[in-house]
C-alpha cells in the first residue's frame, strides 16, 4: 500500500507542477483588469464632473443665483467617496507616479474645500454688508432729516455729509459690480475721510455714519479678499490632477496589458504543449488498456491452469501423505525390530547357558547309555537268546550269566539310573528356562497387544527389564518404586518407551554405571516414571534436538535416529509428556508423565512424591 | 435719486434673488424643507436607538448618548456644559442631535467630517465616554439580544464600525419636520402672518447670509464676532473659544465655528458654543450686534424670534423607514463614507 503511494508521489507532484504553471500563466495573462480600468476612468471622470459642477455652484453662489450653500456642501461626501474608491482601486498599482498623483488629487481637494469654506464665510459677510449698506445710508438720511428739522442751521453741513455718504455708497456698489484696484484705493480713501466727520455731527448722525463706514470697509475688504479666494478656487487644479492620475494609471495599464499579452502567448504555447502531452498520455493509456486486457486474459488462463495444478498437486500430496503414514508405521516397526535385534544377541546369550547344560546333561546321559546301558542290555539280550535256544550248552549260559552279573555289579557300583534321571531333570529345567525367555520375547514384541488396556506401570517396567537384561550387563540398577495408580495404555508401546530409555541409559554409562528407575505420583491424576543415569550426559547443543526425527549421535548404521522421536510420539499419544534434564559429566534424567486411567480416582497417597535429582 | 435706483439694481443683480417673487418661487428660497424620505434601514435605526441609550458605551457604565442629548430639550443639553464620566465637564455646550445628519461636518469646530467620525471619536474621548472600543465591542457582544441583532444586520456581527454605523444611521433618522417645512412646501397657512413677517425680517436683516439651506445653518463656517470682538467683550478666550483654529492652526480660523442649525432652536437653550445666552432673545441680540453689526427695533427682533419658533419640529420615526425594494441612497452614501474612512 505504502509503496503504491510512494510510486504515485512523483506523478502527483508532476501534475501539480503542470497545473500550477498553467494557473500562474493564466493569472498573469488575466492580470489586466479591464473592468478596473473602466472603473478608474469612471471615477476620474466623475471627479472632474463634480469639480466642474462645484466651480459652477461657487460662481452661482458668488452671483447670488444659489440661494444657499447646500450645493457647495453636497459635493463633499461625493468627493470623499471618490477619493476612497480611487485609493482602493489604485492600492495595488505599481507605477511610481500613481501614489504622488493620488496624493496630489487629495491635497488639491482638501485645499479647494478649505478655500470654498473661506469663500462661504467671506461671501456671507460681504452679502450681509452689501444688503445692509443702502439701509444704513437710508437710516443716516433719516437721522440727517431729523437733525436738520431740529437744527436748520446745520442743514448745509449735514446734507453735504449725506450726499457724500450717498456718493460713497454708489461708488461702493459700482465697485462691487465692476471691481478694479484703483477704484478700491479711491473708495478706501473716501471712506477714511468720513471717519473723522462722525465725531463732529452729534451722536445720532455720528453713530449712523460710523455704522455705514464699518460696513463700507467690510465690503471693500471682503470684495478684494473674496475675489482672491474665488480666483484660487477656480485655479485649484482638481481636473488637471485627476487627468494626471488618469494618464498615470493608463500608462501603467498599457504596460500591464503588454505584459499580459506576452503571458497570453506563453499561455497559448504552454496550453498547446499540455494538449500534446495529454494526447500522448491518452495514446499511452489506450495502449496500456490493451496490454492490461491481454495480460488479464493471460492471467485468467494461468489462473485456471494453476487451479488444475493445485488440484493435481493436492492429490499427489495426499498420496504422499498416505505413503508417509505407511512408511512412518514401517519405520516405527523397523525401529522396534532394530531394538529387538539388539535384544536378540542378548537373548541368544541368555538361552546359551541353559542350552549348554541341557546339552551336557544329554551328552552325559548319552555316554551312560552308550557305555553301561547298551553293554548291559546287550549282555541281557544274549543271555535271553542263549537260554531260549535248547542246543545251547549250559556252560555257555552260565558264562553269559556271569558276564551279565558282572555288568550289573558294575552298574550297582555306579548309580547310573539316578544320575540319568537327575540329568534329564536338569535338561527339562534348562528347556523350561529357554521357553520362558522365548515367551517373554513374544510378550514384548507382539503387535496384537498394542491395543489399549489398563495396566500398572511397574509391570511394564519389569517386563522391559527382563528383555533389557543383556543390555544392562553389569550396571547397577536401583528401583525406587512408590505405589502408583494404573494407567490406560498400550503395553507394548509403553515397553518400547522404557526399553528405549533404559537402553540409552545403559549406553550412556560404563560397566559400573548406576541406573535408577523411579515411579511415583506427581499428583492424584498423574503418574511419573523417571529413568536416570550417571552417565556422560547430553551436551547443551544437542539437547534441544534429541526428540527430532532422524537425529542421532551414533554413526551411520548404528541407529535410526528415530528412537526418541518415537518415544515422544508414543508419550503424546498417551496424553502424557516427556521432559529431559541433563548435565554433561553428571548424568541424564528422562521424566515421563502419564495421566491415570479415567475413573481411577487415586486411592493412593495424593501427596506428590518429591522428585529425585539426577545427582542423588 | 440715481443712487437709489442704482442701489436697487446692484442689489438685485448681486444677490440674484427675485426677492419680491411670491411664495410660488419656493425653489429659490434660501431655506429648504427637510427631505420627506430618508431611505434608512429601519432595523439599523432600531438597533441604533437601543445603543443611543446604552450606558455600556461609557467606561464606567454611567453615561449614554442620551445623557447629554436630551430629547425633551430639543436633543441638546440644557446644561451649559455636559458632564462626562467621572464628572468631567465638556469644553462646549452640547448641540442638538436632531437633524445633525444634515450638517456638513460635526462638532462646533467641525473637526469631525461625518457622524461616523464623530461617534468613533466621542466613545474614546476621555472626557465623555472614556472607553476603549475593544471593551465596548466586548460588552455589547455579551448582550444576547444586541449580539443577535448585529449578527442579523451585519455579516461580521458586533464590531466597532458596525456599532458606529448603527448609531450614525439612527442619528440620521432623527429629523424633525416642522410647520415651517410645510410652509416651504407651499402650505401658506402653516405659519401665521406674524411668523411669515418674522421670516421676512430674518432674511432682510441678513441672518439668512449664514443660516440658510435645508438645516437653517450647519453647512458653513463663520467667524464669531465679524463686526465686533465678542470674546474681548465677554472677557474670556479659552482654547475652546479658538474654534476651528484648534483644528487647522491658521490664524484666519481663530474664533471660527460651524454655523449651527437653527432647527428646534426654541428648545435648545442655552445658546452658542459656550452656552452663554440663556434665552433665544438674548442670542438673537448677540447675533445682531456681533455678526450683523447693526441694531433692529425690538418689534422686528420679536418677529424673528416668532419665526424661529416655527422651526420647532417633531421626530417622525416613520421617516426612517425605507421604501421596500428601493435602495436607500443616504445609507449607500454613509456606507461609502465608512468605506472611505477605513480606506484612509
Amino acid at each position: 500500500m505504502s509503496t503504491r503511494i510512494t510510486r504515485l508521489v512523483p506523478s502527483a507532484v508532476a501534475a501539480v507542477v503542470l497545473i500550477g504553471v498553467l494557473a500562474a500563466l493564466y493569472a498573469k495573462s488575466s492580470a489586466v483588469d479591464v473592468e478596473k480600468r473602466s472603473r478608474v476612468e469612471g471615477y476620474v471622470r466623475q471627479l472632474k464632473q463634480v469639480d466642474a459642477e462645484w466651480n459652477v455652484d461657487v460662481l452661482k453662489s458668488r452671483m447670488g443665483i444659489n440661494a444657499n450653500y447646500d450645493p457647495l456642501v453636497s459635493p463633499l461626501p461625493k468627493l470623499r467617496t471618490l477619493r476612497a474608491k480611487l485609493a482602493h482601486e489604485l492600492a495595488g498599482v505599481t507605477d511610481p507616479e500613481i501614489a504622488p498623483a493620488l496624493a496630489a488629487v487629495g491635497a488639491t481637494i482638501d485645499h479647494k474645500t478649505d478655500l470654498i469654506e473661506r469663500f462661504k464665510s467671506e461671501n456671507a459677510i460681504l452679502r450681509n454688508s452689501l444688503r445692509y449698506a443702502p439701509t444704513a445710508v437710508s437710516e443716516l438720511d433719516a437721522r440727517i432729516d431729523a437733525a436738520t428739522r431740529a437744527d436748520p442751521a446745520r442743514a448745509a453741513l449735514l446734507n453735504a455729509l449725506g450726499n457724500r455718504a450717498d456718493e460713497t455708497l454708489t461708488g461702493i456698489l459700482r465697485y462691487n459690480l465692476f471691481p478694479d484696484r484703483s477704484t478700491a484705493a479711491t473708495l478706501a480713501t473716501e471712506v477714511a475721510t468720513l471717519v473723522p466727520l462722525a465725531a463732529g455731527v452729534g451722536d445720532d448722525v455720528g453713530d449712523s455714519l460710523t455704522n455705514f463706514v464699518r460696513h463700507a470697509q467690510v465690503i471693500l475688504a471682503q470684495r478684494e479678499v473674496g475675489d482672491a479666494v474665488l480666483g484660487n478656487i477656480l485655479a485649484a487644479p482638481i481636473d488637471a490632477d485627476a487627468d494626471r492620475l488618469g494618464s498615470a494609471f493608463d500608462r501603467d495599464f498599457t504596460v500591464s496589458l503588454e505584459k499580459s499579452n506576452r503571458y497570453r502567448h506563453l499561455l497559448l504555447a504552454y496550453a498547446s504543449l499540455l494538449l500534446a502531452l495529454l494526447a500522448y498520455v491518452g495514446y499511452r493509456l489506450v495502449r496500456s488498456f490493451r496490454v492490461i486486457a491481454r495480460v488479464n486474459h493471460e492471467l485468467k488462463d494461468a489462473n485456471e491452469s494453476l487451479e488444475r495444478r493445485v488440484h493435481q498437486r493436492t492429490e499427489e500430496l495426499s498420496r504422499a501423505l498416505d505413503d508417509l503414514k505407511e512408511s512412518e508405521s514401517q519405520l516405527v516397526q523397523n525401529e522396534k525390530m532394530a531394538s529387538l535385534g539388539q535384544m536378540v544377541a542378548g537373548v541368544a546369550h541368555e538361552i546359551n547357558t541353559p542350552l549348554a547344560y541341557v546339552r551336557s546333561s544329554l551328552e552325559t546321559v548319552q555316554t551312560h547309555f552308550d557305555g553301561f546301558v547298551r553293554e548291559f542290555v546287550g549282555a541281557m539280550t544274549r543271555l535271553v537268546d542263549l537260554m531260549r535256544s535248547p542246543e545251547t550248552p549250559d556252560t555257555e549260559i552260565s558264562d553269559q550269566f556271569e558276564t551279565a552279573v558282572a555288568i550289573r555289579d558294575r552298574l550297582d557300583e555306579i548309580p547310573v539310573a539316578d544320575e540319568i534321571a537327575s540329568l534329564l531333570k536338569d535338561g527339562v529345567h534348562g528347556v523350561d528356562e529357554i521357553s520362558g525367555i522365548v515367551v517373554n520375547l513374544k510378550d514384548f514384541s507382539r503387535r496384537d497387544r498394542s491395543q489399549m488396556s489398563r495396566c500398572a506401570i511397574e509391570d511394564c517396567l519389569a517386563s522391559t527389564l527382563q528383555i533389557a537384561k543383556p543390555v544392562l550387563a553389569g550396571r547397577h540398577l536401583r528401583r525406587l518404586f512408590a505405589p502408583t495408580t494404573p494407567i490406560q495404555c498400550a503395553p507394548s508401546r509403553i515397553n518400547q518407551i522404557f526399553l528405549n530409555l533404559i537402553t540409552n541409559a545403559a549406553q550412556a554409562t560404563g560397566e559400573e554405571g548406576l541406573i535408577t528407575l523411579v515411579t511415583r505420583m506427581a499428583d492424584a491424576q498423574h503418574v511419573v516414571v523417571e529413568v536416570m543415569d550417571n552417565g556422560s550426559g547430553i551436551p547443551d547443543d544437542v539437547l534441544p534436538k534429541i526428540f527430532d526425527p532422524f537425529f542421532t549421535t551414533k554413526s551411520v548404521g548404528e541407529g535410526t535416529g528415530l528412537g526418541l522421536s518415537i518415544v515422544y510420539k508414543i508419550v503424546e499419544q498417551h496424553g502424557g509428556s516427556i521432559r529431559v534434564h541433563s548435565r554433561p559429566g553428571v548424568g541424564t534424567k528422562f521424566t515421563v508423565v502419564f495421566p491415570v486411567a479415567s475413573g481411577e480416582s487415586s486411592a493412593l497417597d495424593s501427596q506428590p512424591v518429591p522428585e529425585i535429582d539426577i545427582a542423588a | 435719486m440715481t443712487f437709489r435706483q442704482l442701489a436697487a439694481l446692484a442689489v438685485g443683480i448681486a444677490l440674484g434673488v427675485c426677492a419680491g417673487a411670491a411664495a410660488a418661487a419656493n425653489a429659490d428660497e434660501p431655506l429648504r424643507p427637510l427631505p420627506e424620505r430618508l431611505g434608512l434601514d429601519h432595523r439599523k435605526v432600531e438597533l441604533g436607538s437601543l445603543l443611543f441609550v446604552d450606558k455600556r458605551l461609557s467606561a464606567d457604565g454611567t453615561i449614554a448618548c442620551s445623557s447629554c442629548h436630551d430629547f425633551a430639550n430639543g436633543g441638546a443639553d440644557p446644561r451649559p456644559r455636559s458632564i462626562g464620566i467621572h464628572g468631567a465637564a465638556s469644553a462646549v455646550n452640547a448641540p442638538s442631535v436632531f437633524n445633525s445628519g444634515l450638517n456638513f461636518r460635526e462638532l462646533w469646530n467641525g473637526s469631525a467630517p461625518s457622524l461616523e467620525a464623530f461617534v468613533t471619536g466621542v466613545v474614546q474621548n476621555p472626557k465623555v465616554f472614556g472607553s476603549k472600543w475593544s471593551d465596548v465591542v466586548l460588552k455589547i457582544s455579551r448582550d444576547p439580544d444586541l449580539d443577535a441583532r448585529f449578527a442579523a444586520l451585519y455579516g461580521d456581527g458586533v464590531t466597532r464600525d458596525n456599532i458606529v454605523d448603527a448609531l450614525a444611521t439612527y442619528t440620521r433618522s432623527l429629523v424633525t419636520p416642522s410647520r415651517f417645512d410645510r410652509y416651504l412646501r407651499g402650505d401658506t397657512r402653516a405659519i401665521t402672518a406674524e411668523e411669515a413677517q418674522g421670516y421676512e425680517r430674518f432674511k432682510s436683516y441678513g441672518c439668512i447670509a449664514c443660516h440658510q439651506g435645508v438645516n437653517v445653518g450647519g453647512n458653513m463656517y463663520q467667524k464669531f464676532g465679524v463686526m465686533g470682538d465678542y470674546f474681548r467683550d465677554h472677557g474670556h478666550d479659552t482654547p475652546a473659544d479658538q474654534g476651528r483654529y484648534a483644528v487647522t492652526g491658521r490664524d484666519s480660523d481663530r474664533h471660527v465655528f460651524k454655523v449651527p442649525s437653527l432647527r428646534n432652536v426654541a428648545l435648545t437653550a442655552p445658546y452658542f458654543h459656550d452656552g452663554s445666552a440663556p434665552t433665544l432673545e438674548a442670542a438673537v441680540g448677540v447675533m445682531f450686534r456681533y455678526q450683523l453689526g447693526r441694531t433692529a427695533p425690538p418689534a422686528d427682533m420679536a418677529l424673528i424670534v416668532q419665526f424661529l419658533k416655527t422651526l420647532t419640529g417633531e421626530r417622525q420615526p416613520e421617516l426612517a423607514k425605507a421604501a421596500p425594494g428601493k435602495p436607500a441612497p443616504s445609507a449607500v452614501a454613509s456606507a461609502a463614507e465608512a468605506a472611505g474612512r477605513s480606506a484612509q
